[in-house]
Parts: structure tokens; sequence; C-alpha cells
């Protein structure tokens, strides 16, 4: 399992590479190996199915365009590829400015904390971690960190999800993030 | 007691990291991270923390002919600079109907013809020796420059999108094998600057150089090494 992972991360970086030495051809092998991934990303911020397509198709525009300058020592390929459509998809959002800022209820962010991570990208002894830290948070803390990160909400959108005053909210988000910082440098 | 904490630097890191700051809160932790090498590290730190949390995201199969649409985005892109608007249009018409994400996603699909001057005619495939592009970003979201060298002219175009507001200055410079950065010099905090590259750097144009970027203050501390980080960076590439 962990030799297959890490081939298949070891496939999607040398794609990257020639990704940047303008192959067109090794875009479309990046493309097989995440577009599952990314789309997920995107549907689950921008919620509307074309939005997400149009998000997605400029994301991997961006992956063309900046391949050259992704930098291995700082992210793996995959990582890299998320936070961009990540951040595209927050970019959208923020653009929009929905009157219901969370349109699936708090439910659905919660299930991510029990849902099986999918793909087998990232390290599994990494992956295990971060989630067993959020387990280790308050409930609260950990449902606003999650609404915060899968659905790209911001700090007045999750007050208004959950309900409570942005000050708690920022103040469970905040203490939330030093605790998981605590638990991830903590020796084990 | 505050419910509301003292917000540290390592707590803006992880906001900004997390994607939580807006507007003008976000625009200033954009530019400390311009400004403080300490602080874009935090920030980076934070990134790869919560990094693994992307494997949570569910799988959702994208839907079939998105890759011939985006191959049609990259055409575009490449597109002489007269007939790109309109095939836009046509090529992408959905893209309109988000007004201001289309905005910026055209934008982000012409950036490279942009940079031309309109009277010069633009190479449309891979054959040309003489001009070498660049695309430079790095960890601030929304920063993207893109350059453009001519041998026939010696010059570089450079394009600059994103730029927060700094005390600092935007200084290019061209990093080829040995490491070592040249200055080719300072850029305008938007739109197009012209670079007239001088002789001696002309023979690092060339696809084992990078370009980088660092924000540099008003009075150049040595003209011969940056002082700053790089907050972005790109490989060269011959079109």
């Amino acid at each position: 399992m962990i030799e297959a992972s890490d081939a298949r991360r070891a496939a999607l970086h040398d794609a990257l590479a020639r990704v940047a030495a303008r192959d067109r051809a090794a875009l479309r092998e990046v493309y097989a190996m995440t577009s599952a991934k990314l789309h997920g990303i995107c549907l689950r911020i921008c919620i509307d199915r074309g939005a997400a397509e149009d998000v997605l198709q400029n994301v991997y525009l961006k992956v063309w365009q900046r391949a050259g300058s992704f930098d291995p020592g700082k992210a793996s390929a995959i990582a890299w590829m998320c936070a961009i459509a990540r951040n595209a998809a927050i970019d959208w959002r923020r653009s929009q400015r929905y009157d219901d800022p969370l349109p699936s209820d708090l439910a659905d962010t919660l299930a991510d904390s029990t849902a099986d991570p999918s793909a087998d990208l990232e390290q599994a002894g990494e992956r295990a971690r971060i989630f067993a830290c959020l387990d280790e948070l308050e409930p609260v803390r950990a449902s606003a960190i999650r609404a915060g990160f899968y659905q790209g909400l911001s700090y007045p959108e999750i007050a208004e999800a959950m309900d409570k005053p942005v000050g708690t909210v920022k103040s469970w988000i905040r203490r939330g993030l030093m605790q998981l910082k605590e638990c991830l440098t903590r020796e084990h | 007691m505050s419910t509301d904490p003292v917000t540290d630097r390592e707590t803006l890191a992880a906001e900004l990291a997390m994607g939580l700051l807006e507007g003008q809160d976000r625009a200033s932790a954009l530019r400390l991270m311009l400004a403080d090498a300490d602080f874009a590290r935090t920030v980076e730190t934070w990134r790869a923390r919560l990094a693994p949390l992307y494997d949570a995201y569910p799988d959702v199969t994208a839907p079939e002919g998105l890759l011939r649409q985006i191959d049609a985005l990259i055409d575009a892109e490449a597109e002489p600079v007269s007939t790109v608007a309109p095939m836009q249009r046509r090529a992408r018409p959905s893209i309109w109907k988000i007004t201001t994400f289309g905005a910026s996603a055209v934008a982000a699909a012409l950036t490279l013809a942009l940079v031309l001057p309109r009277n010069t005619p633009v190479p449309q495939t891979a054959t040309s020796p003489d001009v070498a592009v660049a695309q430079l970003s790095g960890p601030i979201d929304g920063l993207l420059l893109t350059a453009r060298y001519a041998s026939e002219t010696a010059e570089m175009l450079v394009r600059v999108e994103g730029m927060p507001v700094t005390d600092t200055e935007p200084e290019l410079w061209i990093v080829p094998a040995d490491g070592q950065p040249r200055r080719l010099g300072r850029l305008l905090r938007g739109g197009v600057t012209r670079i007239a590259v001088p002789e001696g750097h002309r023979q690092f144009i060339d696809p084992a150089s990078q370009l980088i970027l660092t924000m540099e203050p008003k009075v150049l501390p040595d003209p011969n090494r940056p002082s700053a980080p790089t907050v972005a960076q790109g490989r060269l590439q011959r079109i």
C-alpha cells in the first residue's frame, strides 16, 4: 500500500516536472492522477457544480503556468495542487458573497471527521496524525476548524453557520489551531 | 476575560494558511509575508502542517470533456493578442457567467499575450529560439509575474499582478545554473515594466536559469545580491 502510494507520488512528481517543460501530454497525466481530488475540493467549496467546473479549469491553467515554480522541498506535488485548487475555489466563493454561507448543513462538515480519506497520495502516518490531533480538540473547536478548512468559510460565515458570535468562533479556532500545533509537534 | 485573545504572529500565520482572513486583514497579513521572512516561513510551516487534511476531501470524478476545455484555455493563452479576446468569448461562454472570476480567469489566460506590445508580431509555435518566457509565483496568493524576453530587442517585459502594497520595492533577478543572482532591475508594482537586459546578463537567458523576485528597501543595500528572501520564482522557458 505504502509502496503503491510512493510510486504514485513519484509518478505525479515526474509528470509535474515535465509539465514545467511545457509537455502537454504530461499535463494529461497530471490531470488523470489528480482531477477527481481537485474537483472534490472545488465542488465542496463552490457548491455550485458549474462554478466548480470553471474554477477547476482555471486551476489546471494555473498548474500549467506555475509548474516551473513548484518547489518539492516545500510541499508534495499533490499538496501544492490541492492548495491551488482550494485557494481558487475560496477566491471564487468570496467573490460571490453568498447570502447563505452554508448551504449544506454543518453535519456535512462534521462528517469529515469520520470520512475515510480515500486518497493515498500522502503518507499514511502523517495523515493519521493530524486527524488524531483534531479528534483531541474540543468538538466545537474541531468543527469550526473543519468548516474553515474544508468549506473555505471565513470567520463571520462560520459564526453564522454555528449560530455563535464571531468573537467566540475566532477564539475557538485560534485556540484550536494552537492546540493542533502543540499536538503535532509533541514527541510521540 | 476576553474571548478574543491577542493575535500573535503564530496565530496570524495559521489564519492566513487556513484561508480565514478577508479584506484588509488578509492584505496586511500578505504584506507582512513580503516584509518579514520569519513570518513567511511560519505561514509555510502552517501550510505544510495542514496539508494532510486535503486527503479527507472526497474524490469526485471530473466531468467528461473538461480536459478539452482546459486544452482550449491553454491554447488561448498562446494566441496573439489581437485575436485572443474574441476567441475567449466564443470558446468559453460559461466563464463569463461569473463576472469577477471570469475577469481574473481571462486575465490569467491572457497574461502572456498581454505583455506583448500590440504591434509586435508574435510567434505562435514553439519554433522560435529567440523568445523566452517565465511565470513567477510563490507563497503570496494572487501574486503572479509574467516575463517575456526577446533576443531581438534584448528587452524583458514583465507584467506584475496582485502585488500587495508594501514599504519595499519589487526587484527582479536572474539566477543561472551557478546559483548566483544577477540583478535585472526594479519593477513597477502593477502593469508592465520594460527592462533592457544588460549585455553581460543576456547569456543567462536559457532554461537553466530561474527568475526570482525579492522585495527590497527603496535604496538597494547591494546591487549585486538580494538582501531579502525570494517571494516569487519561475523557470525560463524558450518558446
